[in-house]
């Protein structure tokens, strides 16, 4: 009777050993679960498309800055900044963000800025990245371009219709990264005997917004000369500053 | 014969226990609220949106956006912090954060201002049973 409670007690210790090592395998496999479940490789890209579009901001504001009279230096600095904060972060492993700025002619520490007489006016920044992401399990490199530019184009006629009183018509074409892009303010110029001058009413001054990035203005000037100069001075919608000047041709 | 049917016992409530604690199916939730949050923040960073807000102190307009953008059983919970990691919203961005699990998404958001700023954006989200 006595060993018959003993072997009953054995199998009963056993089978609570068992259960034991059960339960301590599954808590161990349900840690293990819900760690891989946190780092998914949706984590990962998501993660790298965030650090993407954060370095796009940065090279937009960088430009915004420098065309409304920064330095060029303020790309590098505002660069070395993000490198700075995204390699402070480690939320799926240690990123590591490196960065040029472009040298090549026509743009210098990054930036290209031409806002020329013949027409054309250009604000662009560029630089290259190389991010590295890695934690115990991965490690992943990816290496991007980030070109910003705003071009502006314009072109502009005249006519005389009496004296010295001129009508001057002028379209102005704005494009982000080569496609048409509307424009958050846009002044027109004239030069009269050296003295730039904004048209107003008085000037029946005409604006049309075609709501494609084309804008036309027209107004009626006293303008002695035949060399009619305007400039047209726009920020688009990422307050991005951009300046074009043109001689107007007689129609 | 007692002893037999504990040891029985004993096995059938381990495995029913085992059974009940299984990760997928939180696994698989916490996978799609993690790329839910990552997705809803860069749709609101896509245009510079999110950056703009922050530097406005805006978080109405944070609130109002998260709220159109997150689909209806997720409760949520923002928290931004500058590049000093100093929480800088001074108002509660939640619609009432409550569930059996949440999980949190790190955001780094860049502002397109001129003055370039740098923002955590910490979100947390649960589904609400």
């Amino acid at each position: 009777m006595g060993r018959r409670n003993d072997s009953g007690q054995a199998l009963l210790l056993g089978v609570l050993l068992i259960a034991l090592i059960l339960l301590s395998l599954e808590l161990y496999v349900y840690e293990v679960g819900k760690a891989i479940g946190e780092a998914n490789p949706n984590s990962f890209s998501d993660s790298i498309f965030a650090v993407r579009l954060g370095s796009r901001h940065v090279v937009v504001g960088s430009l915004a800055n420098i065309s409304q009279g920064g330095t060029n230096q303020n790309l590098e600095s505002n660069l070395e900044r993000w490198s700075s904060f995204v390699g402070r972060q480690y939320q799926l492993g240690k990123y590591i963000l490196n960065f040029t700025s472009r040298e090549t002619a026509p743009y210098s520490s990054g930036i290209w800025i031409s806002w020329g007489t013949n027409g054309s006016g250009v604000s662009g920044a560029y630089a290259n990245f190389a991010l590295k992401l890695s934690d115990r399990s991965i490690e992943i490199n990816q290496t991007y371009a980030i070109n910003v530019t705003t071009t502006l184009l314009i072109q502009g006629s005249y006519r005389v219709i009496g004296g010295s009183n001129k009508q001057v018509n002028v379209t102005s074409n704005l494009l982000n990264e080569g496609a048409p892009a509307l424009a958050k303010n846009l002044t027109l110029y004239y030069n009269n005997s050296s003295v730039w001058i904004v048209p107003d009413p008085q000037n029946n001054y005409t604006f049309i917004d075609y709501g494609n990035g084309t804008y036309f203005t027209s107004f009626v000037a006293d303008i002695p000369s035949e060399n009619i100069e305007v400039s047209v001075h726009v920020s688009d919608l990422r307050d991005i500053n951009v300046q074009a000047n043109v001689t107007c041709t007689e129609t | 014969m007692m002893e037999a049917f504990l040891a029985v016992l004993v096995i059938l409530s381990t495995s029913v226990f085992s059974i009940t604690l299984s990760p997928t199916a939180s696994s698989d939730d916490a996978k799609m609220l993690a790329t839910l949050g990552m997705q809803v923040l860069m749709e609101l960073d896509n245009n510079g949106t999110l950056g703009k807000f922050i530097d406005e102190s805006n978080w109405t307009a944070v609130r109002e956006s998260l709220e159109i953008l997150l689909p209806v059983g997720v409760s949520y919970n923002i928290t931004v912090y500058d590049d000093e990691m100093s929480q800088i919203n001074d108002s509660t961005i939640s619609n009432g954060l409550k569930g059996q699990r949440i999980i949190s998404v790190e955001y780094l958001c860049a502002s397109q201002s001129s003055e370039v700023r740098f923002y955590l954006v910490r979100l947390q989200l649960a589904l609400v049973r």
